[in-house]
């Protein structure tokens, strides 16, 4: 098992908060998160049942989620999951050797799954070197992700009263693929 | 996606030599198992992997669905498929009936599975209509909802205070295994009855003895047409062709409703009765032909028995100008029009179910049905009284019927539960407690000895549909635990104590019959039900399986299910001779028709009542409490100025289809519509917020002025907007209508006997 670097861990922590099912996974992921990136709000004194309450309204449901975690609502003409968008997503998994492992149960373009293809992709590229790896990851990142996550962190943003500790995150989200954006696209232009 | 980027990517992903050397290199840097945590999983190992395997647009695969929901049309489906998601939806090109195309709710099928606002995963709320809630795995839900049907059945010795509130949300076939799901866990509470079709139906069995119409792609046969009380241009699209058929060949389309519909915009003639007089109208036609010596003497006298009385009672006591004045229709449309009808052969009504809506509808249908009997229209091709049929209906229940776990106790006849009271009496005698389904939050609190203290939800939406919603949400309070299965979050929804996320029509195996035309389909599963959503019978199933960890014996429902095969058990010899089948499997090539001897119903001439004989005096109904003739009865007394009509819209069935986005861009949001003479002398302009209010509540909503409603009502139509509280249930009470117990087990329900006034808001 290889051990993760800071940017790594970041990552890790992002996508086991979106995927997190009840209030233990999302205190874990957050409290984890605030040991590798200063948190805006007080970690330690957060009621996690009511964050699991807000958590829920923005994600999961049952209510029509206010901040859908799937790309393709973002992208396609209409606001639904397993479009093309989707599709395209488990293709480029599929094309770097990964299977999500609710095979389509869980649309393949959820914000956590997408995380995991990051992290998959980056640890990739750091063991291999790959260049055609570098230039899946940067289309990944550049012309898939980097188009509807600022829209989706906008969503978490206009629901921030609900709770701060979702919008840190959402913050955090941000900061990840605009850092990583970066790293990749100077990586590729070192690339010989 | 732009276009360009969508391109560049498949560019990149379709290149097998980009993908060999990707996974080449990964594979060797050993990547694919080495994430720490990562919920991914490596597709192949290093030794397995097929570096040739191309990813492309490829053909569609096709399943055939069909629409489960309560409308006459249940279209058959083609589902489009590609890569393991539906791409879209068509109409069966094979059924002559759907014709290849769908109405605007079926084309929403692809949204409707892929919405984002589905029920994803079992939840649990922390107080009943707080709003907040958890995630819980099925194990959970199912194990709390377990206990505490052994607590009930520990406290009463019964299951009676489990209840179960279930309708038309899917009429798949196998979806009946929810009432069996009930059954296999003991004697429960059932609400029965409709609050659809009951009084009509009831009112046809007097007549003929069964509820059976005319294939409705014989309209185009008929020569005569009269559309009464109903809209099919926005209620059944696929019937509309039909009747436009029929018109091109000469035949009259006369609309009789309160409303000037679509369908009325498309008749020859439209007639705006007085709403709840459609009765008098009829026995005023039937007056007339009495008068003019037109009634068809040779049907009357040798297939019908009572027209002796009938008659007399027409000429004693109905006048054309009475029937003019109650039903607002001048008398000499009335009498021209009941010659024509009674010219025409042959000539045909179908009568709709918001006429029987109503504290006469019953009697009103029972009047229609007389006046096409008196015409010797029934039994003919192109004629009849037409309202539905269960004639293809015929399978196996094989879901629905469970038995009982040995030594379950249960209700005996009127008296009360028999359990306790009468320990001696054989298990086989006991019977589920029935209440009204149309008065269930009466139920919801008045049921006692034992009192409803669980209640299962599956296939409705009370909170949304039933009546008087201040007394629903009331009546919600007192069940100890309320579990509702739902794919969407709807009013009723949001007072569960446990969600339950269940599978859309795409994503399970059954099969779908009409109460209308003649025409049977197969539902394949299209695609994987998504995220942790499971269908009723896999919920009952799952439910056996706790129910029989914590309690062996406890529940008969079978703990394993392969939902195809549960399907292919709805078939029988019946079935698959009716419909010209060899098996269920010749169904994946289209839906098949009835092979009816005749497009028309009874004819024969060979009724099923008492008699055998179409009955214009039925002494069933009198021995039921009723007029033994189909003598007029009067409407509601108004409680308030104005007439209240909730019709469907035509983009919602009930509360379904109207939450989605697609319907959000047609339809954003709910209106009254109200006269501009009525909206004049309240000051109203059009869209002036308002509020429109009873003694039952009050809802605001914005107005638009039109003279297609009457100058004496105000018209809301029915639905469940999604993030809009709106529900005209806040101003419908839960009035009876006059029949339906018979045949249903309740009477109906007079939602078009309502009143209301308005005022700016």
């Amino acid at each position: 098992m290889e051990s993760l670097d800071q940017k790594g861990r970041i990552l890790t922590c992002l996508r086991d908060f979106f995927i997190s099912r009840q209030s233990s996974e999302i205190a874990k992921a957050c409290i984890a998160l605030s040991h590798e990136c200063t948190a805006s709000v007080p970690i330690a004194t957060t009621n996690w049942p009511d964050v699991e309450f807000a958590f829920n309204k923005l994600f999961v449901g049952p209510q029509a989620v206010l901040a859908p975690p799937f790309a393709s609502v973002y992208l396609e003409n209409d606001p639904h999951v397993m479009g093309e968008t989707t599709l395209m997503v488990r293709r480029l998994y599929q094309t770097v050797g990964l299977v999500s492992p609710w095979e389509g149960k869980l649309p393949d373009d959820h914000i956590s799954l997408e995380l995991d293809a990051c992290l998959h992709m980056r640890m990739g590229l750091l063991k291999s070197g790959s260049a055609q790896l570098c230039d899946i990851y940067s289309f990944f990142l550049n012309e898939h992700m980097a188009r509807w996550i600022p829209a989706f962190v906008a969503k978490i943003n206009e629901t921030q009263a609900l709770s701060p500790v979702i919008g840190w995150v959402g913050r955090e989200l941000d900061n990840w693929l605009a850092r990583e954006r970066r790293r990749v696209d100077q990586s590729s232009s070192e690339q010989p | 996606m732009p276009e360009r980027n969508y391109d560049m990517v498949k560019k990149a992903l379709n290149c097998p030599v980009t993908r060999r050397q990707v996974l080449k290199s990964l594979v060797a840097a050993g990547v694919l198992v080495a994430v720490p945590g990562g919920l991914m999983r490596a597709a192949t190992s290093s030794d397995k992997i097929n570096y040739d395997e191309i990813f492309y647009e490829g053909p569609y695969e096709t399943f055939r669905n069909a629409c489960p929901r309560n409308c006459y049309d249940t279209c058959s489906i083609v589902t489009y498929v590609k890569d393991g998601a539906v791409q879209f939806v068509e109409g069966a090109p094979e059924s002559t009936f759907t014709d290849g195309g769908l109405c605007v709710k079926g084309n929403s099928y692809w949204n409707t599975t892929y919405s984002p606002d589905r029920v994803k995963y079992p939840m649990l709320q922390e107080s009943r209509g707080s709003g907040n809630w958890k995630r819980i795995s099925w194990d959970e839900a199912l194990d709390r909802i377990a206990k505490k049907i052994l607590e009930i059945k520990d406290k009463d010795g019964s299951l009676l205070g489990l209840a179960l509130s279930k309708y038309s949300g899917n009429f798949g076939i196998t979806n009946y295994g929810v009432e069996g799901m009930m059954s296999s866990l003991g004697y429960t509470t059932r609400f029965v009855g409709t609050p659809c079709w009951p009084a009509g139906i009831d009112a046809q069995n007097y007549d003929m003895g069964n509820m059976w119409c005319n294939d409705p792609e014989d309209f185009a046969k008929s020569k005569y047409i009269i559309l009464w009380g109903v809209n099919p241009a926005w209620c059944s699209v696929h019937s509309m062709k039909y009747l436009f058929d029929a018109q091109d060949k000469g035949a009259k389309v006369l609309a009789i409703d309160p409303v000037f519909t679509q369908t009325s915009a498309k008749a020859d003639e439209y007639w705006q009765v007085k709403t709840g007089e459609d009765g008098a109208l009829a026995l005023g036609m039937a007056r007339h032909l009495l008068d003019k010596n037109m009634v068809d003497r040779e049907f009357v006298n040798t297939h019908s028995v009572g027209f002796n009385e009938f008659e007399e009672y027409l000429k004693n006591e109905i006048t054309v100008e009475w029937a003019a004045e109650k039903s607002g229709i001048p008398a000499a449309v009335i009498a021209s029009t009941a010659e024509e009808f009674a010219t025409a052969k042959p000539a045909t009504i179908w009568i709709g179910y918001g006429l029987q809506r109503h504290v006469n509808g019953g009697v009103t249908v029972r009047s229609i049905d007389a006046l096409v009997a008196m015409t010797g229209n029934v039994g003919k091709e192109g004629g009849g009284a037409r309202y539905g049929h269960l004639q293809t209906w015929g399978f196996n229940y094989h879901a629905l019927v469970q038995k009982q776990p040995k030594g379950s106790k249960g209700f005996s006849g009127t008296t009360g539960p028999k359990g306790e009271f009468a320990p001696e009496l054989e298990e086989t005698k006991f019977s589920d407690r029935t209440l009204n389904i149309n008065k269930t939050a009466r139920g919801l609190l008045e049921a006692d000895n034992p009192p409803i203290r669980m209640l299962w939800v599956s296939c409705k939406n009370p909170v949304s549909q039933d009546f008087d919603l201040n007394l629903m949400k009331k009546a919600f309070k007192k069940p100890e635990m309320v579990v509702v299965v739902e794919k969407f979050f709807t009013q009723t929804a949001e007072l569960a104590d446990i969600l339950l996320p269940v599978t859309t029509n795409l994503e399970e195996w059954t099969v779908n019959a009409s109460y209308w035309h003649y025409w049977l389909g197969l539902n394949e599963q299209a695609v994987k039900p998504l995220y942790e959503s499971k269908s009723n019978i896999e919920i009952a199933a799952a439910l056996s399986q706790k129910m029989n960890e914590l309690s062996p014996g406890s529940c008969t429902f079978p703990t394993e299910i392969d939902t195809k095969e549960w399907m292919i058990k709805e078939f029988n010899k019946g079935i698959y001779d009716l419909f010209g089948l060899k098996s269920w499997e010749d169904l994946k090539k289209g839906p098949h028709k009835a092979k009816l001897t005749s497009t028309a119903a009874w004819h024969d001439h060979k009724f099923a009542t008492p008699s055998g004989k179409y009955e214009f005096l039925s002494e069933l109904a009198a021995k039921h409490g009723h007029n033994a003739l189909p003598k007029y009865k009067a409407n509601r007394k108004p409680y308030a100025p104005l007439r209240l009509l909730t019709p469907h819209s035509k983009f919602n069935i009930h509360s379904q289809f109207q939450n989605l986005d697609w319907m959000h861009d047609f339809n954003p949001e709910p209106y009254v519509y109200v006269h501009p003479k009525t909206a004049a002398d309240k000051g109203i302009a059009e869209g002036d917020r308002v509020l429109v209010f009873s003694k039952v509540g009050e809802v605001k909503v914005k107005a638009k002025l039109t003279d297609n409603v009457p100058r004496d009502a105000l018209l809301m139509y029915e639905a469940w907007y999604n993030k809009n509280n709106f529900n005209v249930q806040n101003v419908v009470d839960d009035e009876s209508s006059d029949m339906g117990k018979y045949k249903t087990g309740a009477p109906g329900v007079a939602i078009h006997d309502q009143f209301a006034d308005v005022k700016k808001a």
